[in-house]
């Protein structure tokens, strides 16, 4: 139980990090934090202090405990905030990563944890004892009672319901039960607690303080203060229950404060009155003085709960048990939800939220669809290639056209299937602002990041491998791409570079375009470095333009940078990202202008998996060509083929461009079927800029096809992208067009 | 140890079971070839929805032409590198459990092929069985690998 909860905590703290995360950067920018930043950023250090407790993270939770006290007191203007404070805080919740991560994989070192946590508190006091700092402004100081539009995160709902759910079951067990042991009491607090965690992050104020002091009996029973009944168990049932009212009319935000209050009055007075009941006067004072006068955020202090609560006496009293007014009042919930029901079918409540907006499903469970999607297209690919072994007859009787609609429909399926997979750029950027600030700190530079496409899908599976790559190449933007902001000023630039992402879908392809307004990059260097490694020759280098030299920073080993860094420098990191990109079926282009800055292009097909692809024969051989790849396709006459150079090099004159020829059966070593060009097939491609013409000797049908890789159970093979599954079952070799021309270009400037 | 002893070479080798997935009939078996792999590397074989590259060593190891009759088979493995190969060879003869400590250390002698290709040797009657080392035959080293074979 514990374990799943560790995980299902970790998944929220992970979100909460990144959200944490992302307020820092921002507060970073403007310097200060406004209000709301305070807020956000204490509710997101209790949240997490709360559910990490509550789940079993001892260590991570103690610490988190300091960092919540000290936003606690900017909160409260007991700290001030200058820069320091901001400094500190953005790097403690880097370390409360780090010791969240190593308490969750169980590796944390208690020495090194106690040290952390001991630099951190002489840290809170050093900023604490700061006197001569000029108070931050907080324009946005007033924004007061307004009914402001709570960011309802829709991402913790599903979880919320299961809480809920939990919750419910647990009550409803409850009544069941003659005795309640400690492992219950635990049970429930901890999913109050959570879903008191939860609810906050999902912004349901007015809920989560319901909640809150739900948990507060909860934890007396827990703490054995206060002896738990059946009727405390029938009244949280019923309380339960209008908390759910609550929730939904927060949702919709159409509760008012006044409505609300008298909810909330009017389980603190039920509260009181179990409380009452079961132990001596005292009870009273814990809930009244708060509630009543102070709208602020004031039951977050867990921690002067239970030390109120330890005064109290631990006594149990008998309970008498006609006084409850449970009754009465599970009937007037039963008559706000039927008036609710009446008055309002359509309103939107809590669960319906959840059921339309998501459920979470583990990535092994959508591959596996993906995977029996793709059985059944190779099956349907079988059954048409059966189809064709019968006689004219019966595939005229109407079978063609059934495996049409077959084919239509898998295709349906499959194109939902792979939509499941798809998420947007959005979570891909939101790793780079926190890489480019420390960056900025560690090189000393500006750099601003901005970004659009964020709205743009992506598969997940291309997302993985796209991570590396960009994370890259934004290391190498950072150090060698963007000057220092003296230099920047010296050249007459804004002193602030520009680091920008953007992403498009553009005819089958996503284009990722990474923007920086750097110095660009310094090609004849490269260039010379490219002859000296002996990647190129001296005459290469004279007929290749500017953004061809850049292209050489992917050779293997170069590098450019005088001297090692530990950011980048060892240029083993470029031609990484080239290979990456490939192995995604991609291909990236890089436009520079000195000073100016420099554009990386990546062009990646939309999806992985499956693919349209037109057979074609090479020599003895059949092979699939991507059909995206293709431009056009023609069978050449003899004047359209020119011979150029020494080596009677071919090249295809079409309309007026002169177009390269590549023979593809010379590249696979094979014997041609037709000797002669004009009866061969020429297909045009075209790859960055440059067109270029494949030649293969015969065109067959056309198949869909479901990319298995090579890699699995073999490795790369030269000019073979991956494998696929045929309608006969034997296995098809996918050309990779672009490694094809990549290793003839090589060989020519050999 | 399991060992699937077989005739290949025109020796007896052996591959230890508990490696061996499946066994394919090589007349039955539709198999792609690549041209541009090295010429031990047949093709690729489509084993229930796996790309299963097919190798026929005795191209690697003799300088013979590779005959390919009715009773040629294709071992199946699973590689230390989580990999399935198939391996060609001539004929099955028998599956016998062995004592691990009946096995010899290859010496260091001429085998035909590398001696580290050998995981060690098991005196049978007069013959002698050799286990071949499927994790060393088929690392990826020996894919890429840049020699004369």
């Amino acid at each position: 139980m514990s374990d799943t909860l560790k995980d299902f905590f970790a998944e929220e703290a992970v979100e909460i990090f990144e959200s944490v995360e992302a307020r820092l950067i921002e507060v970073e920018e403007k310097g200060t934090f406004s209000e709301d930043d305070i807020n956000a950023l204490f509710r997101d250090m209790h949240t997490l202090k709360g559910s990490s407790n509550a789940v079993g993270f001892e260590y991570f939770s103690k610490y988190v405990h300091y960092l919540e006290t000290f936003m606690e007191n900017i909160r409260d203007k007991k700290q001030k905030i200058n820069s320091k404070v901001i400094e500190f805080i953005i790097e403690a919740s880097d370390k409360m990563q780090v010791i969240f991560h190593d308490e969750y994989k169980n590796n944390l070192d208690i020495k090194e944890f106690e040290k952390e946590l001991e630099s951190l508190i002489s840290n809170i006091d050093n900023l604490k004892k700061e006197k001569d700092i000029t108070i931050a402004k907080e324009e946005e100081a007033k924004e007061e009672e307004s009914p402001k539009k709570v960011v309802k995160s829709k991402a913790f709902v599903g979880e919320f319901v299961d809480l809920m759910n939990n919750i419910n079951d647990a009550l409803d067990l409850g009544n069941k039960l003659d005795e309640y042991d400690d492992e219950f009491l635990r049970e429930l607090f901890r999913y109050v607690h959570t879903l008191k965690g939860t609810s906050l992050f999902m912004g349901l104020e007015f809920f989560s303080k319901y909640l809150h002091s739900i948990e507060t009996l909860l934890d007396m029973a827990r703490e054995k203060e206060l002896a738990y009944t059946k009727e405390i168990n029938e009244y949280l049932i019923s309380a339960m229950a209008e908390s759910q009212d609550i929730a939904d009319d927060e949702i919709n935000n159409d509760l008012d404060k006044a409505q609300y209050q008298a909810k909330i009055k009017e389980l603190e007075e039920g509260i009181a009155k179990l409380i009452v009941e079961t132990k001596l006067n005292k009870g009273y004072e814990l809930f009244d003085d708060k509630s009543d006068d102070n709208n602020e955020f004031m039951l977050f202090d867990d921690e002067d709960v239970p030390e109120k609560n330890v005064e109290l006496s631990t006594r149990v009293v008998k309970v008498p048990k006609k006084e409850l007014n449970k009754d009465v009042k599970k009937d007037i919930v039963k008559e706000v939800l039927k008036e609710q029901s009446i008055h309002k079918p359509q309103k939107q409540t809590i669960k319906k939220m959840a059921a339309t907006s998501s459920i979470r499903v583990g990535l092994d469970k959508i591959d596996f669809l993906m995977n029996r999607v793709g059985d059944l297209v190779i099956t349907k690919s079988m059954l048409f290639d059966y189809s064709k072994t019968l006689s004219k007859e019966i595939n005229n009787r109407g079978l063609l056209e059934r495996l049409e609609i077959i084919d239509r429909e898998i295709r349906e399926l499959q194109e939902a299937v792979m939509s499941v997979r798809m998420i947007p750029m959005d979570s891909v950027y939101q790793k780079f602002p926190k890489v480019i600030r420390d960056l900025c700190k560690k090189l000393d530079k500006k750099v601003n990041f901005v970004y659009d496409g964020e709205n743009v899908e992506i598969d997940k599976l291309m997302m993985e491998g796209l991570m590396d790559p960009l994370t890259h190449i934004i290391r190498n933007s950072m150090d060698h791409g963007f000057e220092t902001p003296q230099e920047r000023l010296k050249k007459g630039k804004d002193e602030v570079g520009t680091l920008k992402i953007s992403t498009i879908q553009e005819s089958g392809h996503i284009i990722i375009s990474i923007i920086d307004d750097g110095a660009g990059i310094d090609v004849n260097k490269v260039c010379q470095k490219a002859i000296g490694s002996g990647a190129i020759t001296e005459e290469d280098s004279l007929i290749m333009d500017d953004n061809e030299k850049a292209m050489l920073i992917f050779a293997a080993g170069l590098s450019t940078a005088d001297e090692v860094s530990d950011i980048s420098g060892r240029g083993v990191g470029m031609d990484v990202v080239q290979n990456n990109i490939h192995s995604l079926g991609g291909y990236i282009k890089i436009q520079t202008r000195k000073n100016k800055g420099t554009t990386f292009k990546i062009i990646l097909p939309l999806t992985l998996a499956i693919l349209d692809g037109l057979n074609v024969e090479i020599g003895s051989q059949i092979f699939i060509m991507p059909l995206n790849m293709i431009l056009e396709s023609l069978q050449p006459t003899k004047n359209m083929i020119k011979k150029v150079g020494d080596d009677n090099k071919e090249i295809l004159m079409l309309r007026d461009e002169f177009i390269p020829i590549i023979r593809l059966h010379e590249f696979f070593s094979l014997e041609p079927i037709h000797k002669n060009i004009e009866e061969a097939m020429l297909i045009v491609t075209q790859i960055d800029m440059n067109k270029v013409a494949l030649l293969v000797d015969n065109f067959l049908e056309k198949e869909q096809i479901v990319v298995k890789s090579l890699d699995k159970n073999y490795k790369k093979i030269d000019g073979i992208s991956a494998a696929t599954i045929k309608g006969n079952g034997s296995i098809g070799l996918i050309l990779d067009i672009m490694n094809i021309v990549d290793i003839k270009m090589e060989q020519s400037w050999n | 140890m399991e060992l699937i002893i077989f005739e290949f070479l025109d020796g007896h080798y052996a591959i230890e079971l508990s490696k061996t997935k499946v066994i394919l009939v090589y007349k039955n078996t539709m198999i792609t070839p690549v041209a541009i792999e090295k010429p031990w590397i047949l093709g690729f074989t489509n084993l229930r929805g796996e790309v299963t590259p097919i190798v026929d060593l005795r191209i690697k190891f003799s300088k013979d032409k590779p005959l390919y009759h009715e009773d040629t088979v294709i071992i199946v493995v699973k590689t230390e590198e989580d990999k399935l190969m198939g391996i060609i060879i001539d004929k099955i003869k028998e599956t016998k459990s062995i004592d691990v400590d009946d096995l010899s250390i290859t010496p260091d002698m001429s085998l035909g092929m590398d001696p580290k290709y050998i995981q060690g040797l098991k005196k049978d009657g007069d013959d002698m069985i050799a286990i071949l080392d499927i994790d060393s035959v088929l690392n990826i080293e020996e894919l890429v690998g840049e020699g004369s074979n």
